[in-house]
């Protein structure tokens, strides 16, 4: 759901938006790509979501997939000669 | 043939023919070229610095972020050798320990708090590094030093941002700046 920013043209502190919908809320997530100049992330999320320092990222053992993708580097990677299996 | 109802200005005043002002407006627009095209690739010499009270982890995590183009200047300056940073996990160890060294941080009582080396990686255009430490008991104020780059460039300028309880202060080390005290 896009909101326009004039939402916030009445009041800068706080504001309401009410959804009718016959289904179960069950998540709630304010600003999911962090295209906002928000200064404060943990409270976006609805039920509440931990955030991680990047520190706490660094140190995650699980941590992997194309986040750390290096595309920079990717161009060196030397290719296999054609036909070879 | 001189006209003499018409005066003639002096050639000192006289406006440029088309050409001549074609051809003045041309080289100013070149020498204007080159003369910004040298900043395009000078360094920065901007870096933040966070240092987050995690209640979570029981840690004081310090996150620093420099410029990749600002960090493999300054390590051929300081280490010489043609560095590469991007490409060298030995290198990026090296300039670790060197922010290391350069940045410390003390209790208001002038309690040295020993920061633990966690790593560093790159992110984009900024290499980060890493260092934590138990959170002191009783902690109501710090005591803060960061020099890293400024014995390369005096110019360089370290932005720590502190950040406890939803409280952000913050410390400029620039010009002959050495520690700054922020308290609770």
């Amino acid at each position: 759901l896009d909101i326009p920013a004039e939402i916030w043209r009445r009041n800068a502190r706080g504001v309401k938006k009410l959804l009718v919908t016959d289904r179960e809320l069950t998540e709630v997530v304010i600003d999911p790509n962090w295209e906002t100049a928000d200064t404060d992330v943990e409270n976006n999320h609805y039920p509440r979501r931990i955030i991680p320092s990047r520190i706490e990222v660094f140190k995650d053992p699980d941590r992997d997939g194309m986040d750390r993708r290096d595309i920079m580097q990717d161009i060196k990677t030397e290719l296999e000669p054609e036909g070879k299996e | 043939m001189i006209d003499s109802a018409r005066p003639s200005a002096p050639v000192l005043f006289r406006t440029p023919t088309p050409c001549v002002a074609t051809l003045l407006s041309t080289v100013l627009f070149a020498v204007t070229l080159l003369w910004t095209i040298p900043l395009a690739a000078h360094q920065q010499k901007e870096a933040i610095t966070r240092v987050l009270f995690n209640t979570r982890s029981g840690n004081i995590e310090v996150m620093h972020r420099f410029l990749l183009h600002d960090a493999e200047h300054a390590t051929r300056k300081i280490f010489g050798g043609d560095v590469d940073l991007l490409a060298s996990a030995a290198a990026r160890d090296q300039f670790e320990r060197y922010v290391h060294e350069r940045f410390a941080l003390a209790g208001e009582n002038g309690a040295a708090i020993d920061l633990v080396p966690i790593g560093n990686e790159i992110d984009g255009r900024f290499l980060w590094v890493y260092a934590e430490a138990p959170i002191p008991e009783g902690l109501t104020g710090l005591t803060l030093s960061h020099d890293a780059l400024r014995d390369v460039w005096p110019e360089q300028v370290n932005l720590v941002n502190v950040e406890r309880d939803k409280t952000v202060r913050s410390a400029t080390f620039d010009q002959g700046r050495r520690e700054a005290t922020i308290r609770f």
